[in-house]
C-alpha cells in the first residue's frame, strides 16, 4: 500500500513538474541602445532587439536580430509564444518559431513602428503605429493598408469590442474607475481630465492596474492612483519608465534610462528591485504563457 | 625639320598632356593606386583597391575576413560589402563569394532613417538581389525571396528618383554626406542588370553633382547646407564631398578618401559640360532652388516642408542662405560666405546656438524629453554654446544677390 501512495505521489510531482516545465510565464521586452555614439538616434548598436526571461526576470536572453531598433512586441495569446510581432525601426517583423526566425512584413513605406497590437479574438487582424500614421492588415501582416490620420502615433490597442483605438495608451476599468490614457500623455478619469502633459508631472506613457491598484508611469517614475484622483509618485530612483505590468502581486517596469524594475505589491511599501538590462533603453514589456 | 615632324611633335605633346586629366584612365589608376598603398583600418573600398592592384593580397584578405566575420549593424557596412563583391568580381575567389552570401542571410543590419541610408540599403540589396536572384525567404536575412527584395528595392529607388527630381532633396547639398550617395548610384549604374535602374541611376549621379558643380568654388562646396559637421563649417575645403570633387572635377587629386575606389574602378565619366560648370566663374551668378525639409513626425503640419534656397556666386566668393526655419535638425548650417582662398580658414558663418527637446521630437520618433538627455552620447556637442553647425527657430534671413541679412530674436 505504501509502494502504490509512494509511486502515486511520485505520479503526481511528475506530472506537476512536467505541467510547469510545458507551460510557463514568459517575460518579453524591446530595446534600444542609444548610448552608443556609432548609433544614430536609438540606432543600430549592439544590445538592440528583443529580450526574453523565462525566470521572472532573474536572466535575460538575446532573441533574434541585432542591430535593429524595438519598440514593441505582440504574442498571439493562442500561440503559446510561437507567434510573435515586433515593432521596429526597419518595419514590423513577425516570428512564427518563438523567435528563432524572422519575415520583415512591411516595405519602405513603413518606418518606425512605435507599437504594435494584435486582436487576439482574430489573430489574423494585425495594427502597427508608426510616426507617420498607423497601419492594418487582416491577414497576419502580409498586406497593409493605412487605417488612420497620417500623424504621429505612439500607441494604439484593441478594445473590448476588438476595435483598433489609435491615439489611446490604455484604457482601465478599475472599481468602478475607466481611466483612460492618451498617447499625448493626457490622463482622463471617468470622462474627465486629470493631468495633462507637460504639466508638471512630465510626459505619461503607461497604465497598469491590480486587483486593488491603478498605477501611471512617466518621465518621473510611476504613479499610484488612489480613489480621489491624486497621483501618488511611488518610485524613487528608477525614472523614464515607459512600460510595465502586473502579474499577480509583481509590478515588472521598464525603463528608458535603463533597466528592468521589479516590484511586490503587497502591503502598502514600495520596493523597486533591478532586474537586469541595466544599460539598455527599455520601451515595452509584455508576457506571455508559453509552451 | 619637315612640316610634317612638327605635326607628329604636337600630337605627342597632346598626347603626353592630356593622359592625365580629370577622371582619366591615369588618373583613375593613381587614385587606386594610392588607395592600395594607404594603409587604412579594414575597410571594404581599402581592401577592394589591394585586390585590384594586386598589391598586399595577403593583408587585403586579412582585412575581408575581418569586415565578412563579425556582424556590423547598419546600411554602411551593406554599401561597402556591394562595392567590394561587384567591383572585384571577376577576381574574388568563389570561397569568399559564398563567405559573402552567408552574411546576407544571417547579419541583420539596421535601415537606418534618412534618404542617404535607404539608398545604401535598398541600392546594395537591389544590386545582389539581382546578382542572388532565385534564392526563396529562408535565404535572406528579412525573411523574404529575392524577386520581393529586388521588387521593393526598386520601387523604393523609383520613388526616391521621382521625389527628388520633382521636389528636391532632403539632405540637400551636404558637403559630408553627398559622399554616401555617389557610392550607390555609382554601382547601380555600373553594375546593375536592369537598364531603367542603370541609365536613372546615371542621371541622378549627375543630377547631384551638377547641383555640386554649380555651388563649387576652389574646392569648397558653397552656400547652405542640409547637413554640415563643426570642422567642415570651419575648412568648408576639407570635406568628403571634397574629395570627389577634386576627382571629377580638377585634373589632379590629393584629398583621396577610399569610397573613391568604387568610382575608379567603374567605367563612369562626369560629362565634360558638368565639369565646365564647376570652374566658369567669370561671372556671378544666382542660384535658386526649391528643397525638402526632412519629415517632421509631431508638433509640424505639412509633414515635409518645402524650403526656398538661394546661393549667389562670384569669381571669388560665394554667399548662400536657407529660409529661415529648421529644414534638419542638430546640423543644418543655414547661412555662410566662402572665399576663394588658399587660407582653409576661408569662411564667415554665424548661427543661434540652439538645442531643444522639441527640435528632436519634431524629427525623430523617440521620446522627446529623454532623447534631450542622451543626446550628447550620439551627437557630441549638440547642447554646446559654441557649436557651428545647428538651426534655430529664431533666426530670420533675408539675402538678394551679395546681400544678406541675419536677424536674432531670440526670447
Amino acid at each position: 500500500m505504501r509502494i502504490v501512495i509512494l509511486l502515486f505521489v511520485c505520479s503526481l510531482f511528475l506530472w506537476a513538474s512536467n505541467l510547469s516545465a510545458q507551460n510557463h510565464l514568459r517575460l518579453y521586452t524591446c530595446a534600444l541602445a542609444n548610448d552608443d555614439p556609432s548609433a544614430f538616434m536609438g540606432g543600430s548598436s549592439t544590445g538592440a532587439g528583443l529580450w526574453t526571461s523565462d525566470d521572472s526576470g532573474s536572466t535575460w536572453k538575446h532573441v533574434g536580430w541585432s542591430h535593429v531598433k524595438c519598440y514593441s512586441v505582440a504574442v498571439v495569446d493562442s500561440s503559446f509564444g510561437r507567434t510573435l510581432y515586433l515593432g521596429c525601426g526597419n518595419g514590423c517583423m513577425r516570428s512564427t518559431d518563438a523567435g528563432a526566425h524572422w519575415r520583415m512584413l512591411t516595405d519602405w513605406k513603413v518606418a518606425e513602428v512605435m507599437d504594435v497590437a494584435i486582436d487576439q479574438a482574430d489573430p489574423e487582424k494585425i495594427s502597427i503605429a508608426t510616426s507617420t500614421g498607423m497601419w492594418s492588415s487582416t491577414d497576419r501582416g502580409e498586406h497593409w493598408s493605412e487605417s488612420g490620420p497620417r500623424e504621429f502615433q505612439s500607441h494604439l490597442y484593441y478594445d473590448r469590442d476588438h476595435r483598433v483605438v489609435p491615439n489611446i495608451v490604455a484604457d482601465v476599468l478599475n472599481n468602478e474607475t475607466q481611466l483612460v490614457l492618451t498617447n499625448d500623455g493626457g490622463l482622463f478619469a471617468n470622462g474627465k481630465q486629470v493631468v495633462r502633459q507637460y504639466s508638471q508631472r512630465g510626459p505619461l506613457w503607461s497604465v497598469a492596474y491590480s486587483d486593488s491598484n491603478i498605477f501611471i508611469s512617466g518621465e518621473r517614475g510611476i504613479y499610484e492612483y488612489d480613489s480621489s484622483r491624486v497621483l501618488h509618485l511611488i518610485t524613487g530612483s528608477p525614472r523614464n519608465i515607459h512600460s510595465m505590468i502586473t502579474i499577480g502581486n509583481k509590478m515588472y517596469a521598464v525603463s528608458l534610462s535603463g533597466g528592468v524594475w521589479v516590484c511586490d505589491l503587497y502591503g502598502s511599501k514600495r520596493f523597486f528591485l533591478r532586474s537586469g538590462l541595466d544599460s539598455l533603453q527599455l520601451w515595452s514589456i509584455r508576457s506571455a504563457t508559453v509552451k | 625639320m619637315t612640316p610634317f615632324k612638327y605635326i607628329i611633335i604636337f600630337t605627342i605633346c597632346i598626347i603626353l598632356c592630356k593622359t592625365s586629366y580629370a577622371q582619366s584612365d591615369a588618373i583613375k589608376f593613381e587614385v587606386i593606386e594610392k588607395i592600395a598603398q594607404t594603409e587604412y583600418h579594414p575597410t571594404f573600398s581599402a581592401v577592394t583597391a589591394k585586390l585590384l592592384e594586386g598589391i598586399n593580397p595577403k593583408l587585403a584578405y586579412g582585412q575581408l575576413d575581418t569586415l565578412l566575420g563579425r556582424e556590423y549593424g547598419d546600411m554602411f557596412w551593406m554599401y561597402g560589402c556591394a562595392g567590394l563583391y561587384f567591383s572585384c568580381k571577376n577576381i574574388l575567389p568563389v570561397s569568399y563569394k559564398q563567405k559573402i552570401r552567408e552574411c546576407w542571410k544571417h547579419f541583420t543590419p539596421y535601415r537606418g532613417d534618412t534618404e542617404n541610408h535607404f539608398l545604401m540599403y535598398y541600392g546594395s540589396l537591389f544590386l545582389f538581389s539581382e546578382e542572388w536572384d532565385s534564392l526563396d525567404a529562408s535565404e535572406w536575412f528579412m525573411g523574404r525571396s529575392s524577386q520581393e527584395i529586388n521588387a521593393e528595392s526598386k520601387e523604393w529607388l523609383l520613388y526616391w528618383i521621382h521625389e527628388t527630381v520633382r521636389t528636391g532633396m532632403t539632405e540637400f547639398d551636404s558637403p559630408r554626406y553627398l559622399y554616401y550617395y555617389i557610392t550607390p548610384l555609382v554601382l547601380l549604374s555600373e553594375y546593375s542588370r536592369d537598364s531603367a535602374i542603370r541609365s536613372k541611376s546615371e542621371m541622378m549621379l549627375e543630377y547631384l553633382l551638377a547641383n555640386y558643380s554649380v555651388k563649387y568654388l576652389g574646392g569648397s562646396y558653397c552656400g547652405a547646407h542640409s547637413r554640415d559637421a563643426n570642422e567642415s563649417t570651419l575648412v568648408p575645403s576639407n570635406t568628403e564631398a571634397a574629395s570627389y570633387g577634386e576627382y571629377f572635377f580638377e585634373d589632379s587629386i590629393t584629398h583621396i578618401l577610399p569610397d573613391i575606389v568604387f568610382v575608379a574602378a567603374t567605367s563612369y565619366v562626369l560629362p565634360e559640360i558638368i565639369r565646365e560648370i564647376a570652374h566658369k566663374r567669370n561671372n556671378s551668378f544666382e542660384c535658386t532652388e526649391i528643397v525638402r525639409s526632412r519629415r517632421r513626425v509631431r508638433y509640424e503640419i505639412p509633414a515635409v516642408k518645402s524650403i526656398h534656397k538661394y546661393t549667389y556666386m562670384a569669381r571669388d566668393y560665394a554667399l548662400g542662405s536657407l529660409e529661415s526655419g529648421i529644414a534638419q535638425p542638430i546640423q543644418q548650417r543655414t547661412w555662410s560666405l566662402v572665399l576663394r582662398s588658399q587660407n582653409p580658414y576661408s569662411v564667415i558663418a554665424g548661427l543661434h546656438p540652439y538645442y531643444s527637446a522639441k527640435e528632436l521630437g519634431t524629427f525623430f520618433p523617440e521620446e522627446p524629453s529623454f532623447m534631450l538627455e542622451k543626446i550628447e552620447a550620439v551627437k557630441a556637442g549638440y547642447t554646446s554654446e559654441d557649436k557651428w553647425v545647428g538651426a534655430s527657430p529664431y533666426e530670420t534671413v533675408w539675402q538678394r544677390r551679395n546681400e544678406l541679412r541675419c536677424s536674432y530674436d531670440i526670447p
